[in-house]
Order: C-alpha cells, then structure tokens, then sequence
C-alpha cells in the first residue's frame, strides 16, 4: 500500500465518527435523545400548570366539562377550583397568616401561593426556560 | 386599619392580578438566552433563584406601586432586595428540577414576609399610611389578561 493509500484510509477513519456519529439512525431512533426530549417535555409540562390563568383557564375547562359554555363554565369550574382548594386547607391557612413559627410561615407561604396566580405565572416561565435549555444541552450531548 | 386586615386586603389585591399574555410571550422570548449566559458563567444554579426574586420584588412594586412618591417605600424595598443578594450567593442551590409549583410557594412565603415587612414599616412612618394607597394599582397593566 502507498503513502498516500495510508494516509487517506487513517483520515477515513478517524473520520467517520465526525461523519456518522450515530451510525445513520435517524434522531427519533436514537433512545438518549427521545428519552431527554421526554424526561424535558414531562417537567416542561408540569412547569406548564402553573401559566393557566384561573378564569377563563383550567376553570373554564372544567366548566366545560359539567356542560357548561362561557361565564357559566367558569363560574363552574371556579367553583370546583374552590371547593378543591377548601379541602385542601387552604382556607385555613389565610386565617392563621400571623403564625410565626417556621411551620406557620411555610403554611402560609403554601396557602398564598394557590391565591396568586401572577407569582405561578412568573415561577412557571422560569422553570419553562430552565426545562429548555437543560433539555438542549441533554440533546446536544447525546452521541 | 389593623397590620393583618393590610395584609389580607393586599393579598386579596394581589389575587387579582395576572401576566397579560403578551407578557409571558415577551418574558418566555427574551428569557431564552438567560440560562446559556448563566451557564457561560458556570452559574446556571442561580438563574432560577435571581429569576424568583427579580419577580417577587417586580410584582411587590407593580402591587405598591402608589407608594412610590414615598422614600421610606424605596428604602425598605432597597434594603429588602439587598438581603437577597446574600441569599442567591450563599445558599447552595442546585440545578435539579423542581416543580413550578413548589418554586411559586416558595415566592408566595417571600411575597408574604416582604408584605408584612412594608405594612409593619408603613405603620411606624408618618403620613399617608400603606393601606391608604398600597393597592389600588392592582387593577393596572397586570391584570390585563383576566
């Protein structure tokens, strides 16, 4: 074999993984990405929650869900929404706000929080950008 | 008007508002590269931290924002962010995900200790108090995606 024939069957080698890193299979095939895009999509989805509004929103789905359209479905739903959150506890909660130990003030931080849907919205865009680009960089680095 | 009827009523204000969908489009976009620059810096553990905090005192503000013709409201909310600052630096936050939920609980205890922080404030300076003219902005830009 010549120099050269050498010389291009070592380059044709250390090549290839540059070329074929996966060996052809196509992204959907290859199970490190599919399961980062999912494990991403899961706590994306969750993070999700905490942007629907509460009128109009999951109120309204629900609403829909009793057979009801408009208003009258959030008003339902809002009902529904309610009722779960009284309980929960969550009524009680605001009553005790001044509660100073530690188990008070968590009590209460857990209570406002299912009160003030702007700081879910907030909380939830974060955590959304977060889930992304953890998830990109996961994909990046699969082989 | 007693410290925890203030308190009660800015909560029921702050109930009621809401990101306009523009918004959270706006912040979802230009949010994008934060994460990259964090990580660029070998910091990605404290976007989410400073993200929380930049938002409860920004939803403090836009709830109180009538109180901003008073100095003592700019110095206590001066001093309450710098007592952040120690908070994001030194306590050990890590990059595993937590759910949204759990993060907005853990903003709703801050939002509710800096609430009563101004309100016990409020009460001990002079002039109008903050229940006089805290709110009443509730119902501006925020709110208008309800």
């Amino acid at each position: 074999m010549t120099h050269s024939a050498v010389c291009a069957s070592e380059g044709a080698r250390h090549r290839r993984p540059a070329i074929a890193p996966n060996n052809g299979t196509p992204w959907y095939k290859n199970s490190c990405v599919t399961s980062a895009l999912g494990a991403g999509a899961l706590s994306a989805g969750f993070d999700a929650i905490g942007l629907i509004p509460e009128a109009g929103g999951i109120a309204r789905i629900i609403g829909h869900g009793s057979g009801y359209v408009g208003v009258v479905a959030d008003q339902a739903g809002n009902s529904v929404i309610k009722a779960v959150g009284a309980s929960t506890g969550t009524v009680r909660g605001l009553n005790g706000l001044f509660d100073t130990s530690p188990q008070g003030l968590i009590s209460d931080g857990l209570t406002v929080a299912g009160f003030i849907p702007g700081l879910g919205q907030a909380a939830a865009i974060g955590s959304i950008i977060m889930d992304t680009y953890k998830t990109a960089k996961a994909v990046s680095q699969c082989p | 008007m007693s410290l925890a009827s203030d308190v009660k009523s800015d909560i029921k204000a702050a109930k009621k508002m809401r990101l306009p969908w523009w918004a959270v489009l706006c912040l979802l976009v230009f949010g994008m590269p934060l994460p990259w620059l964090f990580d660029h810096f070998g910091r990605l553990n404290l976007m989410l931290p400073i993200w929380n905090s930049v938002a409860v005192l920004g939803f403090m503000l836009a709830l109180k924002w009538k109180l901003g013709r008073h100095a003592w409201f700019w110095i206590t909310m001066t001093v309450i962010a710098a007592l952040h600052v120690p908070l994001i630096l030194f306590v050990p936050w890590g990059t595993k995900w937590v759910p949204a939920l759990a993060i907005a609980a853990i903003d709703s205890l801050d939002f509710c200790l800096i609430l009563w922080i101004l309100s016990v404030v409020g009460k001990f300076v002079p002039g109008p108090k903050a229940s006089e003219d805290g709110h009443s902005s509730s119902g501006g830009t925020t709110a208008a995606s309800r």
